[in-house]
């Protein structure tokens, strides 16, 4: 708050209530002129000393309020006891006071209809009367001694008492070892430069000059952080691997794994598909804050434990895999096309004795058998297996046209990615019958089996996603490099 | 131009020749106040707290020593360039006249071929 607000909000609980707002302006703008006629001929701003010099000459705020009233009555006993500027408040409280007994007097009798109970209210009246005037004397008096009332200017701090205050602040921030000597030094520094201001002023520094330069040194945190060490949770040695790593988690494991396998499993077992859908993306958001933790908790490990880029061989860096040689793959093979389609073919041909004939092993009269979502996912499947051989003879024929191929691929494995999670959904992947009573024992091996299959089921999901988005990848840069050719 | 980015560069082209300065600067004993004021009168004015931080880091080095020592009825902390930090010195500063040597060659290069 400037000076000038100051002063203006300690005169205005003595101004008179009707006209305070409007002579509050008036005095603003009288003031502001003033201050400005003042600052064109010094031809700067003024400082907040200077400001306050010329409120001074306007009088006290109760002197100036004093002005402003049209009554100058007073208390006088052979002497002034309460001047004209307390006086309106000394009636004021009187009367509130006074008169809000009166009120309770006057309710007590109405309701006791004892109406002698008004006689009582004039002792309590009169020691009212006599309490308030001594205090109203007492306050008039300390009111002239020390201005209790209209004080409007701040007390100044010395320069010393905000050296002391800021250095406080300081130590608290300073790294222990060094705290004391790290102090002494910059108080010693700060001192110096309150000596030579001085010098150039000629004369002792008053407070804002003493806080002009304390702010120029600096908030006492931004001034310690220059003696702490640096120091980082993950340096910028690993950094980049930090991210990559937590790229890869998230973009490529974590988000395909939730988009194609656990949110279309949840929303099909549940009876409200934005409910399960809203779990599912609630349980990514927590599973990929669980990840950073882990990710950062390993990588700050790593950084505290060991430098792995001080010793390092250039021998030792893998060798360029000859497909990163160009973005672009170059044309098949035809003894790796024939090998596809004959693979491609026997995998067909297992696929379907395997589900027609629906083997059952038979383990010491426990019979394991695929369960039924095996069938019902025959045709499906069988297009995945063949959309392979498709592939390979479009690597027969075309063999330059690896774009054909890459398209092949992905639709083959967002094919095979379905049917993953169509199988994940089911629960149940393998059969396991024996001997009525179905033991525990039975019970347990059927669910040890199933959740073999299951993480198998996970994993191959994982590595088609993975597939599919580097195949698109590849897909996209040959587009682009083509372009640009 | 972006003015951040000048000033990170100007900062960073700063930062080692710093470090020469305050060392050449203190081949006489100094205390941090007057050092300050001496780089500044020189032409290379550093702000406090980059100074007082940079005089602790080469003396923890061994570039500099320090002591208090009462100077006009107050403790000052007075800092020289250590028996260590004078070949240091020299070092930095054939490297620095070197560079000097180097830069001013590619400029000179630029015109001819302009």
């Amino acid at each position: 708050m400037n000076p000038l607000d100051r002063y203006l909000k300690a005169i205005r609980p003595f101004l008179p209530r009707a006209e305070r707002d409007d002579i509050l302006r008036e005095l603003s703008e009288n003031i502001l002129a003033e201050i400005k006629d003042r600052e064109t001929q010094l031809g700067r701003p003024l400082e907040d000393v200077e400001v306050e010099a010329i409120l001074e000459n306007h009088g006290s705020p109760l002197q100036l309020a004093g002005r402003y009233r049209r009554s100058y009555r007073s208390l006088s006993v052979g002497r002034e006891l309460i001047g004209p500027e307390l006086f309106p408040h000394y009636v004021t409280w009187l009367c509130l006071v006074v008169g809000l007994t009166a009120a309770m007097f006057a309710i007590a009798a109405l309701v006791t209809a004892t109406p002698s109970i008004l006689w009582r209210w004039l002792p309590v009246a009169g020691i009212q009367f006599a309490v308030i005037t001594l205090i109203m004397i007492g306050v008039e008096w300390a009111q002239k001694r020390h201005r209790l009332l209209d004080r409007w200017k701040e007390p100044a701090v010395p320069p010393e008492e905000l050296l002391r205050r800021y250095l406080h602040a300081l130590r608290f921030w300073l790294p222990k070892p060094d705290r004391d000597d790290i102090l002494a030094e910059i108080a010693e520094d700060l001192r110096s430069r309150f000596e030579s201001r001085e010098a150039e002023l000629g004369r002792p520094l008053d407070e804002s000059e003493a806080v002009v330069i304390l702010k120029q040194r600096g908030q006492p945190v931004q001034v310690a952080s220059g003696y702490l060490r640096q120091r980082h949770l993950i340096g910028p040695e690993l950094l980049p691997v930090y991210w990559f790593v937590l790229r890869v988690i998230i973009l490529w494991v974590l988000i395909p794994v939730f988009a194609v396998m656990v949110a279309p499993a949840a929303i099909r077992a549940s009876t409200n598909a934005a409910l399960a859908l809203g779990k599912t993306l609630w349980g990514l958001a927590m599973g990929s804050v669980f990840t950073i933790g882990v990710v950062t908790l390993v990588f700050a490990i790593l950084e505290r434990s060991h430098r792995p880029f001080r010793n390092w061989d250039p021998r030792k860096l893998p060798a360029v895999p000859p497909k990163k040689a160009s973005a672009a793959p170059g044309p098949v093979s035809r003894y790796m096309a024939m090998a596809e389609l004959v693979m491609s073919v026997a995998f067909c041909v297992g696929w379907i004795y395997v589900v027609r004939t629906q083997p059952v092993f038979d383990i010491e009269g426990v019979r394991l058998g695929l369960a039924p979502v095996w069938q019902s996912i025959f045709l499906p499947a069988l297009g995945v297996l063949l959309l392979g051989a498709v592939r390979a003879l479009a690597g027969l024929g075309r063999p330059s046209d690896a774009r054909l191929r890459s398209i092949i691929h992905i639709v083959g494995n967002a094919g095979a990615l379905a049917l993953i999670a169509v199988l994940l959904n089911a629960g149940t992947w393998v059969s396991v019958r024996g001997p009525s009573p179905v033991s525990k024992s039975l019970t347990d091996a059927a669910a040890a089996v199933n959740l073999g299959v299951w993480i198998t089921l996970l994993v191959l999901g994982i590595v088609f996603a993975v597939d599919i988005a580097q195949e698109l990848n590849r897909v996209v840069r040959k587009k682009t490099a083509a372009a640009l050719c | 131009m972006n003015p951040e980015l000048f000033e990170n560069l100007r900062l960073e082209l700063r930062r080692g020749c710093v470090v020469v300065a305050v060392l050449a600067a203190l081949r006489s004993e100094q205390y941090g106040y007057t050092l300050r004021k001496t780089l500044a009168e020189r032409g290379l004015a550093i702000d406090e707290n980059t100074l007082y931080p940079l005089l602790r880091r080469l003396e923890s080095q061994g570039l500099l020593v320090s002591e208090w020592r009462e100077e006009d009825k107050r403790n000052k902390r007075f800092y020289r360039l250590s028996a260590e930090g004078e070949p240091v010195l020299q070092q930095l500063l054939d490297e620095l006249r070197s560079i000097n040597a180097s830069l001013e060659r590619i400029l000179a290069e630029g015109v001819v071929k302009s």
